[in-house]
C-alpha cells in the first residue's frame, strides 16, 4: 500500500483538503475503526453487567475479546489488568489518588524533566497531599536529562513517573538505564502516549503501570487505559465510587475486587472495540512500515530546518516529532500563517509549560508525523517554511 | 511570505507603536508567557489618579503586540478609575463574545488566539488593582554601624519620591537568640563532631521545633545539621517534613548547575573567578557531605569585568535585585577606588532561585579594606580562597559556621603555602582575625598533627583571644567586640566612607563603552564627576545619577525622605537620550527582579 492509498483510508484527511501534521495531539481514525464503533452501536449498544439478555452477553464477549487483543498489542505482562478512563489525564489523576495511602511524609516522587502537565501535576499534588517531596530530574546544559541524579537523591524514591517520548521535545527516555538506577521498591509509571502509534511497546517487567491512549494511535477519542500489574492493583483504593464497582453497600461498604473496583458508571464498549480495531489496523500495516513513512518525512523537515537561516530545532530523538522555533517570529504567528494554507501544526506550550521553561522559550512550533502523510504534504510545509525563512 | 500581511492593516499600524518614554514605575508585573505563549511586562506609575503605563511584549505574537499597543494608546495617561471600568468591560466582552474584541483589531474571531488577546488585558487589570491597593511604605535601612553587619548585603530602603505621600516604617530588628541556645546548635554544625556532640545532636534533632529550624536557616546551618545527622546515624530524625526544605535546597543545586556551566564558560574569557562555595564545595563532595549554596559568588577583578558579567547575566534572563546594589569608596595606597556589589537572580522551573553575588574589583576585608586576589582563572589559588573565606567569616554580624567548616577543610585537604599565606595575612592586617579563627579551629576540629605547628604561628598570644573572646563564635556580642577591635585599628590607617546605594533607572541590554558614554554625558550640561574609569555621576536637583557601562542608577539616599523628584529624573533621562548617551533599542524592558515570589531558596 503506498502513501496515497494509506491516506485514502482516512475520511478526515480526504474530506478536508488539509496537510495534517499534528499526530502527537490527535491521530485521524481510518474508516474501518469508525465503522467498528458504528457497528457496535447498531448491533449491541449496551454496557456489560446491565441485566441479562443477549445484548449484555454480546457486550461482555466483545469486551473480553478486545481486551485480550489490547493486552497483547501493548505487550502486557502475565497478570496485568486494564483500567479504563476517558484519557491519560484522567487515569494519571485516578492513579495518584488510588495510591495515596502508600505515600508517607518525606517520600520522594520523581518525574522526568520533559513531562506533559498531565503526567506532572497529579504527582505534584499527590506530594502536596501527603507531605511528600516532588522532584523533576535535572537536565544538563545541553538539555539532556541527568538520569544518574537518581542515585544522588537522599531519601526514599517511592514513585517514578516518566513519558517514554516527550510530546514537546521528542526526547526519548533511556528506560533501561532508569530502571537500573531506581531502587527495587519504587513504583514505576510510564506514559506511552507518544509511542503507541509509532512503534511496538516493549515488554517491561519493571513497570508497574503503563498509560496508553486510543486517540494517539488511530483509535477513537474518550478512551484510554492504565495497564497495571496485579500486585499494585490489589493495593489501590477505588477513586470513583458508584454503581458497578461496589460489592456490598450498607453500614460498611465493600468494593469489588481486582480491576472491577475501577468500573464505576457506564462506559462505551464501542470505543474499546474500535480501539481494538485500531490495534489490528496498525498490526496489519506493520510498525516497520510506519517507521519508514514517518522517518522519511522527519528527515526532510529536519534537513530543511538545520540548513535554514532562522529556524532552530529543539533537541529530541524521536522520529515522529520535530519541534522548532524562529529567531524573531513567534510560534503562534508561524502556525497561523501555515494554517492559512491549510497546513495543520501545533504551536504554544503543548500543555507542558515546565518543558518550555527548561527550553527557555515561551512557545514553539511542533510538527508530528503519522499515517496519512504524503510527500506532497511535506513539500507544501517545506515551501511555506522556506518562504518564511527567506522573508525574515 | 510576509507574516504581518496576514493580519489586518489595523494590526500592522498598531505594531509600529513603540511606547518609548520614561517611567519610574510604582509597580510592575511580569507575565512569564508559558501559560499562553506570550511573555509580557507592564510598568505603571500613578500620579494624581492618572495612570501612565507601558505594556510591552518581551516575547510574543503579533496579536498580543497589537492588543498591548491598543491598550496603551487608549488608556495610558487617563484617570485610573475610568481605565479600570473600561478594562473590566473589555474582559467581560471577551468572555461573552470575543468577536467584539477582535473587531477592535479589524479581525474576525480566531478562537485559537483568544488567550493572545486576553493576556494583555488581564495584565493591565492586575496592574490597576495593584496600583489602587498600594500602600507606599518605605522601610528604613538597617543601621549597620551598631552591630557592624555587612553594609553591602543589607537591603536599602525604597526611594521615597517627593511626588508621593509615603509612610516611613522603621526597620524592625531581627529576633535575638541567647548565646547558650546559639552555642548548642552552632557547635553541632561543625564538620566533625565528637561523641558527646553526636549524642546531643540526636537529642536535639528528636525534638526539633519550627522555631529551631527558623534559627538554623537564619544561621545557614540547617544543611550542616542535616549533613551531620546523615553522617552520624541520625537519618531516622530526618523523616519529618521540617527537613523538607533542605531536600529542595540540595535539589536546587543540581537544577541550577546547567546555568552555572554557561556562566563558567563566559567568565573563563574575562577576569573573574568563582569564590567561596563554588570553590569550596568540592571539599565536601568526596565525602558525600552536604554543602549548599544560597548565593553563588563571583569576584570580578575590575569594574569593566563586573559590567560585562552583569550584561551577560541580563542576556541570560537574570534580573537585578533592586535593593542590593552599592558602591563604597575606598582609599587603597593613595588611590580612590569604588568597591561594588550587586545581586542578580534567575528563577528555574518557576521554583528555584539562583542568585549570583558579584563583588568587584576585590573582596571586602573588614568594613573598609579590600583584598585583590591574584587572577589565575576560573578558581582562585588555595591561599587566596582561604583569605576570602577568612574575611567572610568576619563579614556579617554573626559567624556562619559553614565558613569555619570551609577553612577547616581547606587546611585539611588542600595544599597551602603557609609562607605565602602569612605574607598575605600580614599585608592585609588580618593577623587578628586569623588568630581568632584558627585558635577556634585548632581547639574544636581534628587537624592532622603536622599542621598544628604551622597554624600556631598564626595564633598570636598578644591577642589573648581565648580569654577575651571565649564566647566566639557563638556569641553575637563576642563577634561585635572582635569586629570593633579590628575596625578601630583599620580606621587609623584608612578612611571609612559611607556606602552609596544605587537604584536602577535603566539597564542596558548590551553593555556600553565607557569612553563614548563619558563623551556624551559631558554634553548634558549637568554637573559631571568622573568617579572611576567606568562610572560617571551627574547631579540633577539634589539627586546623583550614576552612569555606568551596565546602566543608569540613582543614588538612593535612603536616609532622606521625600527628597527626590520623579519629574527631575525623567527629564534627566530624556536629556541623556537626546544627547545620545544611550538609545531606546538598548533599554531593558524589565527594570529589576520582582520583590516577591513563591520560590524555594
Amino acid at each position: 500500500m503506498d502513501t496515497s492509498e494509506l491516506k485514502s483510508l482516512f475520511p478526515l484527511l480526504n474530506q478536508n483538503s488539509i496537510h495534517y501534521f499534528d499526530y502527537a495531539a490527535t491521530t485521524p481514525m481510518p474508516r474501518e475503526v469508525i465503522d467498528e464503533w458504528v457497528d457496535f452501536q447498531s448491533s449491541i449498544g449496551v454496557f456489560i453487567g446491565k441485566g441479562s439478555g443477549i445484548l449484555t452477553e454480546r457486550a461482555s464477549e466483545k469486551l473480553y475479546q478486545c481486551e485480550e487483543n489490547l493486552l497483547s498489542f501493548f505487550q502486557a505482562n502475565h497478570g496485568d489488568k486494564i483500567i479504563y478512563g476517558k484519557n491519560v489525564t484522567e487515569l494519571v489523576n485516578i492513579m495518584a489518588y488510588a495510591i495515596e495511602d502508600f505515600i508517607s511524609p518525606m517520600d520522594i516522587i520523581l518525574v522526568g524533566p520533559y513531562e506533559h502537565n498531565s503526567n506532572s501535576l497529579p504527582w505534584k499534588y499527590l506530594a502536596k497531599r501527603c507531605d511528600a517531596i516532588f522532584f523533576e530530574i535535572p537536565i544538563d546544559e545541553n538539555g539532556i536529562p541527568i538520569w544518574d541524579y537518581i542515585t544522588k537523591i537522599k531519601g526514599k524514591i517511592k514513585i517514578f513517573a516518566c513519558s517514554e517520548i516527550s510530546n514537546t521535545s521528542g526526547n526519548e527516555a533511556d528506560l533501561s538505564k532508569i530502571f537500573s538506577l531506581l531502587p527495587p521498591e519504587t513504583l514505576i509509571f510510564i506514559d506511552e502516549s507518544q509511542v503507541v502509534g509509532h512503534r511496538r511497546l516493549k515488554k517491561e517487567s519493571r513497570v508497574d503501570c503503563k498509560f496508553v491512549a486510543s486517540h494517539k494511535m488511530y483509535g477513537p477519542k474518550n478512551i484510554a487505559a492504565s495497564i497495571v500489574n496485579n500486585r499494585l492493583l490489589e493495593k489501590m483504593k477505588p477513586v470513583l465510587l458508584g454503581g458497578g464497582m461496589i460489592d456490598y453497600s450498607g453500614f460498611v461498604d465493600t468494593w469489588k475486587r481486582d480491576r472491577e473496583k475501577f468500573f464505576a458508571g457506564t462506559m462505551d464498549i464501542g470505543l474499546i472495540t474500535a480501539w481494538s480495531k485500531a490495534c489490528d489496523f496498525l498490526t496489519s500495516l506493520s510498525f516497520d512500515k510506519i517507521h519508514n513513512i514517518e522517518s522519511l518525512q522527519h528527515e526532510k523537515l529536519l534537513t530543511f530546518l538545520m540548513d535554514s537561516k532562522h529556524f532552530c530545532v529543539v533537541p529530541g530523538t524521536s522520529k515522529s516529532i520535530i519541534s522548532f522555533y524562529h529567531h524573531s517570529l513567534h510560534a503562534h504567528d508561524i502556525a497561523y500563517a501555515l494554517a492559512q494554507k491549510n497546513v495543520i501544526t501545533r504551536a504554544g506550550h503543548m500543555c507542558a509549560g515546565g518543558i518550555l521553561r527548561k527550553l527557555e522559550k515561551h512557545a514553539i512550533t511542533r510538527v508530528s508525523f503519522g499515517l496519512g502523510l504524503m510527500d506532497s504534504d511535506t513539500s507544501v510545509l517545506l515551501d511555506l517554511l522556506g518562504d518564511i525563512d527567506n522573508e525574515y | 511570505m510576509n507574516i504581518k500581511n496576514i493580519y489586518s492593516s489595523t494590526v500592522q499600524r498598531l505594531l509600529t507603536e513603540k511606547q518609548q518614554f520614561f517611567l519610574i514605575p510604582d509597580e510592575f508585573l511580569i507575565r512569564d508567557g508559558v501559560a499562553c505563549g506570550d511573555a509580557l511586562v507592564i510598568l505603571g506609575e500613578i500620579n494624581d489618579d492618572v495612570i501612565n503605563f507601558k505594556l510591552l511584549v518581551t516575547d510574543g505574537c503579533i496579536i498580543s503586540k497589537a492588543v498591548s499597543a491598543y491598550l496603551f494608546q487608549r488608556f495610558s495617561g487617563k484617570h485610573i478609575e475610568e481605565v479600570k471600568k473600561a478594562v473590566n468591560h473589555l474582559l467581560l466582552q471577551l468572555q461573552k463574545n470575543p468577536k467584539h474584541i477582535f473587531a477592535l483589531l479589524d479581525l474576525d474571531v480566531i478562537y485559537d488566539r483568544i488567550s493572545c488577546v486576553q493576556a494583555p488585558i488581564e495584565l493591565l487589570s492586575n496592574l490597576i488593582d495593584k496600583l489602587l491597593s498600594r500602600e507606599i511604605n518605605v522601610v528604613t535601612m538597617k543601621d549597620t554601624s551598631q552591630d557592624l553587619d555587612c553594609d553591602a548585603c543589607v537591603r536599602s530602603s525604597s526611594i521615597s519620591w517627593s511626588e508621593q505621600k509615603c509612610s516611613i516604617i522603621q526597620h524592625s530588628e531581627e529576633k535575638k537568640f541567647p548565646t547558650d541556645y546559639r552555642r548548642k546548635w552552632l557547635q553541632l554544625s561543625k564538620y566533625e563532631l565528637n561523641i558527646e556532640e553526636r549524642q546531643l545532636l540526636h537529642k536535639l534533632a528528636s525534638n526539633i521545633t519550627l522555631e529551631d529550624m527558623e534559627f538554623l536557616r537564619h544561621e545557614k546551618i540547617a544543611q550542616c545539621i542535616f549533613s551531620n545527622l546523615l553522617k552520624y546515624d541520625g537519618t531516622f530524625f530526618l523523616h519529618t517534613p521540617i527537613w523538607k526544605i533542605i531536600h529542595y535546597q540540595i535539589h536546587r543545586k543540581h537544577i541550577v548547575r546547567r546555568e552555572l556551566k554557561k556562566i563558567a564558560e563566559f567568565i573563563k574569557n574575562i577576569d573573574a573567578s568563582f569564590i567561596k562555595g563554588m570553590n569550596t564545595s568540592s571539599l565536601y563532595e568526596d565525602e558525600d557531605a552536604i554543602r549548599i549554596h544560597l548565593d553563588y559568588d563571583i569576584l570580578c577583578f575590575s569594574e569593566h569585568t563586573a559590567w560585562e558579567l552583569g550584561g551577560f547575566l541580563l542576556q541570560r534572563g537574570f534580573l537585578l535585585f533592586e535593593n542590593v546594589f552599592s558602591l563604597k569608596k575606598m582609599t587603597m595606597s593613595e588611590d580612590n577606588i569604588y568597591q561594588g556589589h550587586f545581586h542578580m537572580q534567575k528563577i528555574f522551573d518557576d521554583q528555584y532561585k539562583l542568585v549570583i553575588d558579584v563583588n568587584f574589583p576585590g573582596f571586602p576585608v573588614g568594613r573598609i579594606g579590600l583584598f585583590y586576589p591574584d587572577y589565575i582563572g576560573l578558581f582562585l589559588s588555595n591561599e587566596d580562597q582561604f583569605i576570602i573565606t577568612l574575611c567572610h567569616t568576619f563579614k556579617h554580624k554573626n559567624v556562619f559556621m559553614k565558613d569555619l567548616n570551609d577553612l577547616y577543610l581547606m587546611l585539611k585537604k588542600r595544599k597551602l603555602n603557609f609562607g605565602l599565606l602569612a605574607t598575605k595575612i600580614k599585608y592585609l592586617h588580618l593577623e587578628f582575625f586569623t588568630s581568632i579563627a584558627l585558635e577556634y579551629i585548632v581547639k574544636n576540629y581534628k587537624l592532622a598533627p603536622n599542621l598544628i605547628p604551622y597554624l600556631k604561628t598564626f595564633v598570636e598570644n598578644q591577642y589573648l583571644a581565648q580569654k577575651r573572646f571565649s564566647a566566639w563564635p557563638y556569641s553575637a556580642e563576642a563577634m561585635l567586640a572582635v569586629k570593633r577591635e579590628d575596625l578601630k585599628y583599620r580606621v587609623e590607617i584608612q578612611d571609612d566612607y559611607p556606602r552609596i546605594y544605587l537604584f536602577p533607572l535603566i539597564l542596558f541590554k548590551h553593555t556600553m563603552d565607557a569612553s563614548s558614554l563619558f563623551a556624551a554625558v559631558s554634553k548634558t550640561g549637568y554637573r559631571t564627576i568622573l568617579l572611576t574609569s567606568t562610572i560617571v555621576s551627574i547631579t540633577v536637583d539634589n539627586a546623583n545619577i550614576f552612569i555606568s557601562e551596565m546602566g543608569i542608577f540613582l543614588d538612593n539616599k535612603t536616609h532622606d525622605a521625600n527628597s527626590i523628584k520623579k519629574s527631575s529624573i525623567r527629564e534627566a533621562l530624556n536629556r541623556l537620550l537626546q544627547i545620545g548617551v544611550f538609545s531606546w533599542d538598548n533599554v531593558m524592558e524589565i527594570p529589576t527582579a520582582p520583590k516577591t515570589g513563591k520560590w524555594f531558596f
